[in-house]
């Protein structure tokens, strides 16, 4: 049974997209990520034109964070002033990503762009994942016990505009999460995810935050960005494919019902080391198609 | 004048169309006399007006009529889509990764161009009478934009790229021996339309030729339009774009509170 996507104007098997959308779904069920940086590659591989595969994702990134925003707020697991902070710079930083994808779809680079931004991204979460994965795996096998310090202090805590993050027991420069939050919020407009894999992490890493909070806390101030993008995207490039946003969400809610409940059977390092494969996976075949020559140097594209 | 419309293209109903203009043509045959020297063409399709709802998955339809001609005459039928802004794009090696580097616009690219016809194009007129006529997309006269240094050779190279890549999307083709003509008095021909067509006025030119030599032409309009839930979805998207962005964001929130809400977490 086809279903044609009127902004992404092609005609699709509904099952597969359903199917797509179940099987991220069960992913990020299972490894309690997003899921937008595998969606949007496999909606390009799909023939879904790239602009309109990153802006629909937001969409449906907006619908999965909600969802999983609440079972963190339940737990108290959200520091509010901390999301505030980091929902203003990825506003600022995903408006800004918009306006550069504009420029870069204009000129023809959009899709080169796209591709570099995964490459380079996955590649590094995913060999640094596989990494920690594995050595976590082998300490466990000898345990040893050691006390880390909360957090060291360098020049970042020099920084202007000091705050209280009491849910997350910082007193740093909102300078910082800002920032972080406003680069997040570019990588997420261009790639079409809600950047938790790459926010996450820079949480943990560079602000130093408690790993309890930093989930509920990304996946908050993801809605707002993905939000933005959404609106941004339909006023700007009238890229986003409601229909198609529907049609993924719909498969991606019952995949993660499915996923969580996988996810309580494997242990936390054995589920990292598998979505870092998943990961590298998708980045080596998005390298491997930059590398390779292409079959026809030429390509075409109707504008209007 | 011969008006036949179905409302269905597959196939069974086109042999039924068949049969029908069939049964029209013996009626012709008999009082064929008054339309003897008029060079007159009918045509007709069995579907002018194509609808992309949420359902459509390409559309086949059927061209079909009569000429005034003899045993032996040919016909070229050509199907031009709206005229449209194309970018065709060359990629090459850079830093060990392929790019797209240069760029050539075309300003005025037909969105679809297929050729039916009833015996290979060179054995129906020489290439002069099939430029005269602009029949072929090497006739097209583009119109384009592209760096200054730009010469017939680049020209060549460009435009050949373009039809090739026009052609592997099903978009532009040349369809040799596919129009049937019957006592040289009726003709038909099926004429697919991908699914990634553009809408807008389609038109189809129905050519008549004896021994290589242009006798008359016809001209029928094909309208693409979206209709349905997906057109309203494309006309929001469009006309209301802001209000479209609210609802897709408050729809997306709904459905994850939903989502959270019909199955708690375990």
């Amino acid at each position: 049974m086809y279903i044609y996507f009127p902004i992404a104007e092609i005609s699709l098997n509904l099952f597969i997209v359903i199917g797509l959308g179940g099987f991220i779904g069960f992913l990020s069920g299972l490894f309690g990520v997003g899921g937008g940086f595998l969606m949007t590659p496999l909606l390009i591989f799909l023939g879904i034109p790239a602009p309109v595969a990153v802006a629909t994702e937001a969409n449906q990134i907006v619908a999965s964070s909600v969802s999983g925003v609440i079972a963190h707020w339940r737990r108290k697991n959200v520091d509010f002033k901390m999301g505030s902070i980091l929902l203003l710079g990825g506003i600022v930083g995903s408006s800004l990503g918009v306006l550069l994808f504009a420029v870069l779809e204009k000129i023809g680079q959009l899709d080169l762009v796209i591709k570099l931004s995964y490459l380079f991204f996955l590649g590094i979460i995913g060999i640094l994942m596989l990494w920690e994965s594995i050595r976590t795996y082998i300490r466990s096998r000898k345990p040893e016990f050691y006390r880390r310090k909360l957090h060291d202090h360098n020049w970042l805590h020099g920084l202007p505009l000091k705050m209280r993050f009491r849910r997350s027991k910082l007193y740093i420069s909102a300078l910082v999460p800002f920032s972080i939050a406003a680069f997040v919020g570019v990588l997420s407009a261009i790639m079409g995810v809600g950047g938790g894999f790459i926010m996450v992490p820079a949480m943990i890493y560079l602000l130093g935050m408690p790993t309890s909070v930093v989930v509920g806390t990304s996946l908050f101030q993801i809605i707002f960005v993905t939000a933005n993008v959404t609106l941004l995207q339909s006023v700007q490039t009238q890229t986003v494919d409601f229909l198609l946003a529907v049609t993924l969400l719909f498969g991606a809610v019952i995949g993660a019902q499915i996923g969580t409940r996988f996810g309580g059977m494997l242990r936390g390092e054995q589920l990292r080391g598998m979505l870092a494969l998943i990961v590298l996976f998708v980045c080596i075949k998005i390298g491997y198609e930059l590398v390779v020559p292409p079959l026809d140097l030429f390509s075409t594209e109707i504008l209007k | 004048m011969i008006f036949v419309r179905f409302s269905s293209t597959n196939f069974i109903i086109s042999r039924i169309a068949y049969i029908f203009v069939s049964a029209i043509f013996v009626n012709l045959f008999f009082c064929s006399a008054s339309y003897a020297k008029s060079n007159a063409i009918v045509a007709d399709l069995s579907q002018s007006n194509i609808s992309i709802n949420t359902d459509f998955n390409g559309a086949s339809l059927l061209l079909f009529g009569s000429i005034s001609g003899e045993q032996g005459d040919d016909i070229i039928v050509v199907i031009s889509g709206p005229s449209s802004e194309v970018v065709t794009r060359q990629k090459s090696y850079m830093g060990g990764i392929w790019v797209n580097s240069n760029s050539v616009k075309w300003k005025n690219a037909p969105s679809y161009y297929q050729i039916f016809t009833t015996k290979p194009l060179s054995q129906i007129a020489s290439r002069e009478v099939l430029k005269s006529l602009a029949i072929g997309t090497e006739f097209l006269n583009l119109r384009y934009e592209s760096a200054e240094d730009f010469d017939n050779d680049d020209y060549i190279e460009w435009a050949d790229a373009l039809e090739r890549n026009m052609h592997s999307a099903s978009l532009w083709k040349t369809n040799e021996t596919t129009v049937q003509v019957m006592r040289g008095a009726l003709f038909r021909t099926q004429v697919s339309l991908p699914a990634n067509i553009t809408t807008g006025d389609y038109e189809a030119r129905i050519i008549h030729f004896r021994q290589g030599n242009f006798i008359a032409e016809e001209r029928t309009a094909i309208a693409v339009k979206k209709a349905g839930f997906s057109a309203i979805i494309y006309h929001l998207a469009h006309d209301y774009s802001i209000f479209y962005g609210i609802f897709a964001v408050v729809f997306a929130v709904f459905a994850g509170w939903l989502a959270a809400a019909v199955f708690p977490k375990p």
